[in-house]
């Protein structure tokens, strides 16, 4: 068959059970992303052009455009059976266990993009200087400028954080959006690739219970000290354990909290109490919440 | 006419070994039934790197590409293999079509393109993707090493290519860099990180970037309308008139297209009011036309 310089063979997504050889020319795979166009692949005389669409049906990942005058050979499936049919079992074993592994590799590929581009995305939803309410296209465009992350993967990673309960897509719109706890995402991210370490604001699951205990009793018990909230110590380790399915609660088992200055003990005169900012141990617990279900989500992502 | 030379099979007991890198010659290995362990050599050290169940193979890259297989292929339980080398491979291949030995090579060889892959940045252009971290960063002053460190994280760029790209910003007064050892970085105008990314976009969707577009009647309607201070809303036929008074040549298409600049903002109640920043943004746009062009046409 013959191209016309200019002229496209398939448009990505589209399907076709050919196979086809280059047989003069030149041709490109691209993609079209935010108006851009992305050349993945060159082929030139000799080159195979859809070998996943003829051996497992599925649609063309690219659009391949003729960027000369080109010829090429057309393959079909029934072809491909009949050639098959000749050859013995262990060729036809390599086939499609070259073609499955390609396949593998592909979605390999697309969730790697996915979860390099995580922070990206965290630091876009963070730093946007429109805060608490984004346009998803923008950002969208914006993580593929930064990363060259494709809308396709950039909306499966907006469901998983939304899934994750970091913000609401509605309208077109991210929103309801926890800056904070997305900025404690992004950080502990930062910190775990450089210093190759659990950063401090990921917590025990004994650290975790005795904050939510500390949330739970100050409600009751609770007065203001500094601006903060605080608890006498006595009634904190006294009221604390049913929150904490019985833990005992004592100066040292607080101790890695006090360490982080997530809790504050002071002990002057008559007071001794226990005291920190709630809303940033709300935010804390949740990011620790999250923290774990990330790379479940990212990995079994489809 | 040549021969073709059969395939072994083989039954292996448990414990058996069925590839030693380095030793063993270039084959391929096809499990028929049971299980194989490919383990790969650490310090001597054994560790299993995947298991082979009937069906899989290994050793395809060995035999059509002639690259080493790094692991050493144990039987997990009692198994039926089939071995094929490289006599064997190349004597079917001769009776294969051209194209369908073609179809193996060029899935082996995407498979590995793709592995390569990762290691590399997917940003199609790290200096559009730098001048956009640079713009979210939102900050006058940064630390340089701690900044190019987050950038690379963030973009898998590499140290060196970030370096010279913050160094083609720094050429073009985009941003400057502080200190006898250049420990800072200074942005000149953080909005003018946010123009010069839309310049980029601009010449990748092959789309006029407008501010660079205004006739000298919108040029100077621009200017009047940034030393206008009121922040009223009005009707669209009031400010036609206001713009018309400083100007009588000024029509309904250049106010249609101040709409499309979005220099005007349609409120709640379909009256317009001036959107001060967007005009901010065209003026320092054009201010600095030529430095922007520069960058843009030499990347």
């Amino acid at each position: 068959m013959q191209l016309k310089a200019g002229d496209y063979l398939f448009m990505e997504g589209s399907f076709d059970d050919h196979l086809y050889i280059v047989k003069k020319g030149f041709l490109t795979a691209e993609r079209r992303e935010h108006g851009m166009t992305q050349v993945q692949w060159t082929f030139e005389p000799g080159s195979l052009i859809g070998e996943g669409s003829l051996l497992e049906n599925r649609p063309h990942t690219h659009a391949v455009k003729a960027s000369v005058d080109s010829e090429l050979i057309a393959l079909d499936q029934n072809e491909l059976k009949e050639t098959l049919n000749k050859a013995p079992n262990w060729i036809v074993s390599i086939v499609y266990f070259l073609s499955r592994r390609f396949r593998e590799a592909e979605k390999k590929h697309s969730q790697n993009n996915m979860i390099r581009a995580l922070p990206s995305l965290l630091f876009i939803l963070f730093q946007s200087p429109q805060k608490k309410k984004y346009d998803v296209k923008e950002v969208v465009k914006d993580l593929f400028i930064l990363t060259g992350l494709r809308s396709k993967e950039a909306f499966s990673l907006l469901k998983i954080l939304e899934s994750l309960g970091l913000f609401k897509v509605f309208d077109e719109q991210i929103q309801s959006t926890n800056t904070r706890v997305i900025q404690m995402l992004y950080e502990a991210l930062l910190y775990r690739a450089s210093k190759k370490e659990i950063p401090a604001t990921i917590l025990s699951i004994t650290d975790q219970l005795i904050l939510n205990a500390f949330i739970q009793t100050t409600k009751k018990n609770g007065t203001i000290y500094k601006g903060q909230t605080a608890i006498d110590t006595a009634v904190f380790f006294k009221t604390g354990p049913r929150y904490a399915h019985g833990l005992r609660f004592s100066l040292k088992s607080l101790d890695d909290l006090l360490h982080k200055k997530i809790l504050t003990h002071v002990a002057e005169g008559s007071s001794d109490f226990v005291y920190g900012d709630i809303d940033i141990i709300v935010d804390l617990l949740e990011l620790n919440r999250i923290y774990p279900l990330l790379d479940k989500k990212l990995i079994e992502s489809p | 006419m040549q021969k073709v030379i059969p395939p072994v099979q083989m039954c292996v007991k448990a414990g058996f070994l069925v590839f030693k890198p380095g030793e063993s010659p270039r084959q391929l290995i096809i499990v028929d039934d049971g299980k194989l362990i490919a383990y790969e050599l650490i310090d001597g050290e054994k560790h299993i790197a995947f298991e082979m169940n009937p069906g899989d193979l290994i050793g395809v890259a060995a035999l059509l590409e002639k690259e080493e297989v790094r692991y050493q292929i144990e039987a997990a339980v009692d198994s039926k293999i089939t071995i094929i080398d490289e006599e064997c491979m190349e004597s079917q291949l001769i009776k294969t079509p051209v194209w369908l030995v073609a179809l193996m090579k060029s899935l082996s060889l995407r498979t590995r393109e793709l592995k390569k892959l990762k290691k590399q940045t997917g940003s199609l252009n790290t200096l559009q993707s730098l001048t956009l971290f640079l713009y979210y960063k939102n900050q006058k002053e940064l630390p340089l090493l701690d900044t190019i460190r987050e950038y690379c994280f963030q973009t898998r760029c590499a140290i060196k290519t970030a370096y010279a790209d913050l160094k083609r910003l720094q050429r073009k007064d985009i941003i400057y860099l502080k200190g006898d050892n250049e420990e800072s970085i200074l942005i000149r105008e953080p909005l003018l990180l946010s123009i010069l990314t839309d310049c980029f976009l601009c010449k990748q969707t092959q789309s006029p970037y407008y501010p660079f577009h205004l006739s000298s009647l919108e040029k100077e309607g621009l200017i009047f309308l940034s030393k206008y201070s009121s922040s009223e809303s009005l009707e669209s036929s009031t400010w036609l008139q206001i713009l018309q008074k400083q100007n009588p040549l000024f029509s309904a298409s250049e106010w249609i297209r101040f709409q499309e600049y979005q220099i005007f903002v349609k409120d709640p109640e379909n009256k317009y009011f001036i959107h001060q920043k967007k005009i901010q943004e065209i003026r320092l746009a054009l201010e600095n036309e030529k430095s922007i062009k520069k960058i843009i046409l030499c990347n």
